[in-house]
């Protein structure tokens, strides 16, 4: 679980985010929705860690201590919340070598990986089905396998809360399809996932929790069925309501309504 | 990976080869002063050759070029090849620039002044020379980084802020050289860099920044890939990555006072060695730091070896060799590789 609890975070001495009180379900897929600029991913920074920020960030389970997440070191934090930035770079390094980096975190001086960082390693190669890419360098792969190939690396670090930002912006379905079978496997496996969206019926489809932020702020959050039926709420935050639509075969069960 | 593998084994023994073969080389080559067979001599007789009361004079003279001319000075080159190639590395990957180097940051321009200084302020103290070379080269970095966190760490801002404190670093040391001619006993050789007047002090002092620096690079290994991947995902990976940089350019800073105390504002080695093995080699940092040990020494024996045998008796600045071979050779490898990726 990983709760917020008066949460101030900005850039440059101007504050862009500000949240009272947010808890993150274990063992659930919660997205962050919100139009761009609305502080997604300034959330998620400061939840992995690596923007600064005042209030408490704290992981932990019910009935147990929680930590905080600005007190841990950088390998413990590292080994508790594995985050996926929005910008990939295309490094001239092969795939194999790219998801092994996701092992830092569990590596001791020298930082030679053993048999449980190379079956750490396997196991999310298999996860994201990218073995056919073993031994292509990731600057010549597409967006799409990059995309993949980055989430296997955080696979590999194998932390508890999962934070992806965007993690199927600029893809093609497939890919996005693929990406969202991921999160449930990860999901089934006991990982609990955070990502950032603006994509509504994707976003609807997926989440067991959905919170909306507007202008830095928490507007509601709340299962999909519940939001679903605040329309006038989504329309403010998102520009457009949705509603669940019932047939057979529908990729995503939710479309977009004006009202 | 396995067929990797066999081109780094393969690479790495060629370097090993080269770099043993021209180390020799350097020590026993002969010139109208000194034959062959009594640089060998010498050589099987090991140092002990110094002390000998019965051998000739031609003997004793093989024996000092050798043991106290030659040694040192491969020694020096040895340790400047790989420390400023190693150096070029660290500043290139921890500040995701492969344009940077500590000729181009400012780096070796800040060692140089301090070097200069050191002259001045005391003249014949060897421990300050290495010591004032390395807080000239920490200077220049922190005030390159300075300028950059304040502009805006871009790739352009770093060159620019780098090609600044670098041109200021040289108009005072080009100052002091006017005003105290006697600071440097070798202006073209310093400027351009070279070992002509090395000295062994001066080198067995040199040793600990060398190994502190060289120290820091193992300690920093395991982390420095992270940066290629960006500050983000490195943090994310569990990189303390404003610290891991800090103590980068530390070690570059380290590496690079150590290399400017013996050899002088030696450009080009730290900018072209590190770019050359990651066009063969890809972009793993162990991977690109033993092949900088390896052809970065290689490089600069060649080099200084040319410097003084070219046109013996008279020595060139082993610096001007190196602009002389390498820009060539660097501008034939970038066109072969335009030509491959092109394909």
């Amino acid at each position: 679980m990983l709760v917020l609890e008066q949460v101030k975070a900005g850039y440059g001495g101007r504050q862009v985010l500000q949240i009272d009180e947010l808890r993150f379900p274990e063992n659930r897929i919660s997205i962050l929705i919100g139009r761009n600029g609305s502080g997604k991913s300034t959330l998620l920074k400061a939840m992995a860690g690596i923007l600064p920020y005042k209030g408490e960030i704290l992981i932990g389970e019910e009935n147990k201590r929680f930590l905080s997440v600005s007190e841990m070191s950088h390998k413990k934090r590292a080994r508790k919340i594995g985050l996926l930035p929005q910008t990939q770079h295309p490094v001239d390094m092969d795939v194999e070598t790219l998801i092994m980096h996701g092992r830092f975190s569990r590596l001791s001086w020298p930082g030679r990986p053993g048999k449980k960082d190379m079956e750490a390693v396997d196991k999310a190669c298999r996860t994201c089905g990218i073995g056919e890419l073993s031994g292509r360098i990731v600057s010549g792969l597409s967006g799409g396998e990059r995309q993949l190939c980055y989430l296997a690396m955080v696979i590999a670090q194998d932390p508890e809360i999962f934070l992806l930002d965007e993690p199927m912006s600029a893809m093609d379905i497939g890919h996005q399809i693929r990406i969202m079978e991921i999160m449930r496997t990860l999901k089934k496996e006991g990982k609990t996932i955070i990502l950032t969206s603006h994509d509504l019926p994707q976003s609807f489809t997926l989440a067991d929790r959905i919170a909306l932020l507007s202008e830095g702020r928490l507007l509601c959050e709340g299962t999909p069925e519940e939001l679903s039926e605040r329309p006038g709420l989504v329309k403010k935050a998102m520009g457009a309501a949705v509603r669940r639509k019932e047939g057979e075969g529908l990729l995503y069960p939710y479309v977009l309504t004006e009202s | 990976m396995k067929k990797d593998s066999k081109k780094f084994r393969y690479i790495c023994i060629t370097g090993i080869l080269l770099l043993l073969g021209i180390f020799f080389l350097s020590l026993l080559v002969p010139n109208r002063d000194v034959s062959a067979g009594n640089l060998f001599k010498a050589f099987l007789s090991g140092p002990g050759s110094l002390k000998k009361e019965d051998i000739t004079k031609a003997a004793r003279l093989a024996a000092v070029i050798l043991w106290q001319v030659r040694l040192p000075r491969a020694s020096a080159a040895v340790l400047c090849g790989l420390g400023l190639s190693l150096s070029g590395l660290l500043l290139q990957i921890s500040l995701n620039n492969s344009l940077l180097a500590p000729s181009i940051i400012g780096i070796n321009s800040g060692a140089g002044t301090c070097v200069l200084i050191s002259a001045l302020l005391f003249p014949g103290m060897t421990l300050a020379r290495s010591v004032l070379s390395f807080t000239g080269a920490f200077a220049a970095a922190m005030i390159v980084c300075f300028i950059a966190s304040r502009a805006g760490i871009s790739k352009t801002t770093l060159i620019l802020a780098g090609v600044a404190v670098s041109y200021l670093f040289t108009a005072v040391t080009d100052m002091i050289i006017t005003w105290h001619p006697d600071s440097v006993t070798d202006k073209a050789g310093f400027s351009l860099g070279g070992f002509s007047s090395l000295s062994s002090t001066s080198l067995i002092f040199s040793l600990p920044l060398f190994a502190a620096g060289l120290i820091l690079v193992l300690i920093l290994g395991p982390g420095i890939d992270l940066f290629l991947l960006g500050d983000e995902t490195a943090q994310g990976l569990g990189l303390p990555v404003a610290r891991w940089r800090f103590l980068c350019i530390l070690s570059a800073a380290l590496l690079s006072g150590a290399s400017v105390s013996l050899c002088g504002l030696l450009g080009f080695v730290g900018l072209i060695i590190p770019n050359l093995v990651r066009m063969v080699s890809g972009s793993r940092f162990r991977v690109n730091a033993i092949l900088c040990f390896i052809y970065g020494p290689a490089f600069l024996l060649l080099c200084d070896l040319a410097a003084r045998q070219m046109f013996y008796p008279y020595e060139l600045p082993a610096g001007l060799i190196l602009s002389v071979i390498g820009v060539p050779f660097f501008i034939g490898v970038l066109l072969k590789r335009k030509k491959r990726l092109a394909l």
